[in-house]
């Protein structure tokens, strides 16, 4: 096989993030905060705004890139993409920014997202349609939720409770083993000032007396409700080495779907039900990276919810499909010690939900050098964004050298 | 009774389901069949999943089936289930229609007695004049 022609050929330059806090906190609107993480990345970047040519962003990013650009007094736009569906793009608009500056259509790319459910409703409210352009639900329903919202399932947790517990069926999987990826995010957190749940730790008994959401699903198995904005900058890697940061360079980008997952949950294959549907992204990002499972050091893994964690580490192999149960039992997942220390931030469990762009930033910080649980001598990070929820996508991102 | 409150959503009658609604009037679960491959389908489309063709039936159901997984709703998250919680939600595999699976509500049967394998069978519920929806009973 042929090495992928992007191995190494892009960066990430520069990160920017907003205060994060509980969702309905922000004292600034979601498009102010938009447009602040998106200078800073590019401040960080030691670049000027006038420098962005290209701007990528996901379905239902309510901060336009038209506005942004103009607020900004970013110059002439050469490339505009706009990832479909919700947290599963937070790997694709990486993906898409280093298309395009390896191809030469763009130089300068900025990924953003902007996210303030406590101005644009709660997704954990019931609602139809997907991501951020999701609405409330009338009292009549057409279409597919006609069959759903009468049943009450209504909600994500409600949906992604219905696959962990068919995981929990075939393998032997317990709400305890959920409960691990809960506990090492919140440790991590504690060491994150910027993280929301900064000085709230979790302990097990904790997630297991927590209120039931959607059973197996309790409080802590759920992503947090929050307001903020991140931001990244994407050059060559060529153009990154004259950066005032030393660069993060993107070894590998992978997105797509399994062949017969969709929109339709109910008519998925049966072996994407105990699956995070990302066993195709996996394969495809380790190839182009060059790097297999036993070369990731330190993971950041989306979570919408826990049990969709357990099955994202089957998909990518760090062990065998239904063993991620007593894979993650006894530290694993915890830094320092645990042999794959994931959401070293606290992740979107406890440090905050900006639809995952903000795993990337941490992925970018380990490699830096700069994380609050820094894993010594990281070399490369993965990142994956939302589980099943095709089309998905996956980072593999590698320290300067 | 109904499973759920008034304010509970209720399903809109459209062309593509109104044959389905019509059956569920007179109690018969009705899922769509490809004429052309002979596969079953359901959430209700317009085109076939595996040979893309338009033609189909409407095939009968016995209505019988196990539960392939379910979740018991605790958190409410529409105003209408506020006083129901906690109430279960279970998706159905029917015995007699390829591998459809069917969203629905399992009457009668506490969240501890909730079990995946679980057998169940139809019965129905009269939610409005027009809509008359399928819910499932152990057996």
């Amino acid at each position: 096989m042929t090495t992928w022609p992007l191995r190494d050929r892009t960066s990430i330059v520069g990160i920017g993030e907003t205060e994060y806090t509980k969702a309905g906190r922000a004292t600034r609107t979601e498009f102010e905060l938009a447009c602040e993480a998106v200078r800073l990345a590019v401040e960080d970047a030691g670049l000027a705004l006038s420098d962005v040519d290209g701007l990528s962003i996901y379905s239902g990013e309510r901060s336009e890139p038209t506005s942004v650009a103009q607020t900004l007094g970013i110059g002439d736009l050469r490339f505009v993409s706009l990832y479909p569906g919700g947290g599963n793009s937070a790997c694709a608009v990486v993906h898409h920014a280093a298309m395009a500056v390896a191809s030469g259509s763009a130089d300068v790319v900025v990924c953003y997202r902007s996210i303030c459910q406590g101005q644009f409703g709660r997704f954990g409210r019931a609602r139809v349609g997907s991501g951020t352009a999701r609405g409330p639900v009338g009292n009549s329903v057409g279409g597919p939720p006609a069959f759903t919202m009468p049943v009450g399932l209504m909600s994500a947790a409600q949906n992604y409770a219905l696959e962990a517990r068919r995981h929990m069926y075939e393998y032997g999987t317990t709400t305890q083993h959920f409960g691990a990826i809960s506990v090492a995010a919140y440790a991590h957190a504690q060491r994150n000032p910027r993280a929301v749940m900064y000085g709230r730790p979790l302990t097990m008994e904790d997630h297991e007396n927590a209120r039931l959401i959607a059973d197996p699903y309790r409080l802590f198995d759920c992503c947090q409700e929050s307001d903020g904005a991140c931001a990244l900058v994407v050059v060559s890697t060529e153009r990154a080495r004259d950066l005032r940061r030393d660069p993060v360079s993107i070894a590998g980008a992978a997105e797509g779907l399994v062949g017969g997952d969709g929109g339709d949950r109910l008519r998925r294959p049966r072996e994407l039900w105990t699956s995070a549907g990302l066993a195709g992204v996996a394969a495809d990002l380790y190839a182009r990276a060059g790097v297999g499972p036993k070369d990731i050091d330190v993971a950041q893994l989306y979570e919408n919810f826990t049990g969709q964690v357990l099955m994202t580490i089957e998909d990518f192999g760090f062990c065998d499909r239904g063993e991620g149960g007593p894979f993650v039992e006894g530290g694993t997942l915890e830094w320092p010690n645990g042999a794959l220390p994931i959401n070293t931030a606290g992740g979107n469990l406890a440090e905050a939900y900006i639809h995952g762009l903000s795993l990337v930033h941490e992925g970018v910080r380990q490699l830096r050098g700069d994380s609050t649980c820094q894993v010594d001598g990281a070399e490369h990070c993965l990142v994956v964004a939302g589980p099943s929820a095709p089309p998905s996508s996956a980072l593999v991102l590698r320290r300067y050298r | 009774m109904p499973y759920f409150p008034e304010g509970m959503p209720v399903p809109v009658v459209e062309p593509l389901t109104e044959p389905y609604w019509a059956a569920a009037r007179d109690h018969r679960l009705v899922i769509q069949r490809c004429t052309a491959c002979g596969t079953y389908r359901h959430l209700p489309h317009s085109l076939c999943g595996n040979c893309q063709s338009a033609d189909y039936e409407w095939s009968e159901s016995a209505g019988r089936g196990t539960v392939y997984t379910y979740t018991v709703v605790g958190h409410p998250v529409h105003d209408a289930t506020n006083d129901v919680v906690p109430y279960n939600v279970a998706i159905v595999e029917l015995d007699d229609c390829g591998r459809v699976l069917v969203p629905t509500n399992i009457v009668d049967c506490a969240p501890e007695a909730m079990e995946v394998g679980m057998p169940v069978v139809v019965e129905w519920d009269a939610i409005t004049d027009e809509i008359t929806f399928p819910r499932f009973r152990r057996v």
